[in-house]
């Protein structure tokens, strides 16, 4: 059984970001300033709990630039058994889940495991394109997992609009976007990581997959970034800790009267 | 970037079976028809189901579609990701570019890209708004957990599918229209899915019926602690209000799962949301972004709570709680103020 966890480095906080002079990119600025996306995290954990029962192989895939190292290094300190980075800086969901497919194909899967989001683009989409792609079953929003005994189908349980749950069967291989808060996120000790940076990762190029380097833009174009126009204007509270507190009751007065 | 030429048509996804009309949909759809006029552009509402739910057909006249699109099959009476991509994808393939819109739902986020990558066309999900602007559509989406946004200008004709969760809360009101209606029988599927739906359970029946409560005081993870947490439970209770969390709380096992407030939980409306410690992930604002009043409390002051917040408070929930607290004894509505 060959499962595989697709995972993306994203900047660690909000504070290390700034928005270019063109006004139209936001740049990560800071060493050492990358983690794994959060909700990657939990597809990593997934990974890792099914691996040992199934007696499977783990590899954790990220497509990005060097900086993207870092979440592979997470994934292996979790228990990743391999790491592989396709060198790319391609964000286009459909260009990234092409270049995805490729990958996937040359590695040989039963299993691909991803999140539900990544907190930078926020698109959610590269794991269902992927999935329609390959032409493999998928289900979104994934809480519990559980194999056949002969390991050719699973069962799903996956979340719907507000908390329902919805039972699937698929035959694999299958592509599950899992669901935050699924395993409990695991503690990766400085010691972990530090072993796991000197594992080695193996870096593959768009011509090594046999693809083109280039390709054409959507049909739009990004005007600006910028931070969020406040929707209602809202009005801060400020003062003194006593002046904050009273207009607090004086708006709550007013708001529940 | 010029603008090319108009789309055919703006097709609205107005709900599937029991969610169907859709509150967000509706929104979305009067919104379209304010677009589709601009655009001369057709609007159509698109359903989901066994059968053609008459409320939907008055909403969609109400919010002026020019005609409802009903695709019927038992298959597709309950949610089925892949057996709504293939009606979607078919049914817009046949139809030719136009520009395809679902509200941002979790069911959403899965049928857009699948949707999308049927028939290899680009989607822009997730988006929070869609205007015309200097004579462009232009949507705006949020990006880095809601802490930057990107204004994104699309050129029209070109065959697009987007999500969209309008964050203004007063829905435009769209002019009634008399939409022709056409419902069609989907054959049984010619190519077996891949998928099988088993069934299904509602969400755990919550302690307490969030969608009633008047006032609400909600954790996010700024008050992922014992002694946090401690002063939200005291002023819910001062308030006479209920207690609710973002979806992370429940994650980390802080409060059960029928206490969360957002796509994943609970849309609420009560006169008061007091959030504590929420910075508004998107998909926390979806399920509270019409209360009637909310105050925000955060040290971040660029959190994205502070987007749909009438008032806000920079600062520590542990400092900023406990004075209020010992002031605010008496505030419920009747007692005497002090």
């Amino acid at each position: 059984m060959r499962i595989i966890v697709c995972v993306k480095a994203i900047p660690r906080g909000e504070g290390q970001l700034r928005i270019a002079e063109s006004g139209d990119r936001v740049l990560c600025e800071g060493a050492g300033g990358w983690t794994i996306n959060e909700s990657d995290e939990y597809a990593v954990e997934q990974g890792v709990t099914q691996k040992a029962p199934l007696g499977a192989t783990l590899t954790a895939l990220t497509v990005g630039p060097l900086v993207s190292q870092e979440a592979l290094y997470i994934a292996l300190a979790k228990g990743a058994d391999k790491a592989v980075r396709i060198d790319s800086d391609i964000s286009d969901p459909q260009r990234l889940a092409g270049v995805m497919a490729r990958a996937v194909e040359k590695l040989g899967y039963d299993l691909i495991l991803t999140g539900v989001e990544s907190s930078d683009y926020l698109g959610a989409q590269v794991g269902t394109l992927l999935a329609t792609r390959m032409g493999i079953a998928s289900a979104y929003a994934v809480t519990a997992v559980e194999f056949s005994p002969d390991r050719k189908s699973i069962r799903v349980t996956k979340e719907l609009r507000g908390g329902a749950s919805q039972y699937l069967e698929m035959g694999l291989p299958a592509l599950l976007s899992i669901q935050y808060g699924m395993h409990p996120l695991s503690y990766v000790s400085p010691r972990r990581l530090l072993s796991a940076r000197s594992q080695p990762q193996e870096t593959l190029t768009l011509p090594e997959l046999g693809l083109d380097v280039g390709g054409r833009p959507g049909p739009f174009q990004v005007l600006e970034v910028g931070v969020p126009q406040r929707v209602r204007r809202v009005k801060f509270l400020e003062g003194n800790s006593g002046e904050v507190t009273s207009q607090l009751l004086g708006r709550i007065r007013d708001a529940i009267r | 970037m010029p603008s090319g030429k108009p789309w055919s048509e703006l097709v609205v996804f107005l709900g599937y079976g029991q969610y169907c009309p859709d509150g967000a949909a509706l929104h979305l759809l009067a919104r379209c028809r304010f677009l589709a006029d601009r655009l001369g552009s057709r609007l159509t509402a698109l359903v989901l189901g066994q059968e053609l739910p008459a409320s939907a057909v008055a909403a969609a006249e109400e919010r002026g579609a020019d005609e409802i699109v009903s695709l019927e099959a038992p298959a597709l009476a309950h949610y089925h990701a892949e057996a709504f991509a293939r009606a979607v994808g078919n049914l817009l393939r046949e139809r030719g570019p136009g520009l395809f819109l679902l509200p941002n739902t979790l069911e959403a986020t899965e049928v857009a890209p699948a949707v999308a990558g049927m028939l290899e066309v680009p989607a822009l999900t997730n988006c929070i708004d869609i205007e015309i602007a200097n004579g462009c559509v232009v949507v705006t989406r949020p990006m880095f957990w809601g802490t930057r946004h990107v204004r994104i200008q699309v050129e029209t004709g070109q065959p697009l599918v987007v999500t969209v969760q309008l964050r203004d809360g007063s829905p435009v009101q769209g002019r009634p229209g008399n939409p022709s209606v056409r419902r069609v029988q989907l054959p049984a599927e010619a190519e077996p899915l891949l998928t099988r739906i088993l069934g299904g359970s509602e969400p755990a029946v919550a302690d307490i019926d969030l969608t009633k409560a008047e006032v609400i005081v909600a954790a996010g993870r700024g008050a992922a602690s014992k002694s946090a947490i401690k002063l939200v439970e005291e002023i819910a209770e001062l308030l006479g209000g209920a207690v609710a969390c973002s979806r992370p709380m429940a994650d980390l096992g802080w409060f059960p799962r029928g206490r969360i407030v957002g796509t994943s939980g609970k849309t609420v409306r009560p006169k008061l949301y007091l959030a504590c410690g929420i910075s508004g992930a998107s998909q926390h604002l979806a399920g509270m972004q019409e209360a009637q009043t909310i105050i925000a409390i955060n040290k971040d002051p660029y959190a994205p709570i502070f987007e749909v917040a009438h008032y806000g408070v920079v600062g520590m929930l542990e400092e900023i709680l406990p004075a209020f607290i010992e002031n605010a004894r008496g505030i419920r509505a009747g007692d005497k103020l002090p």
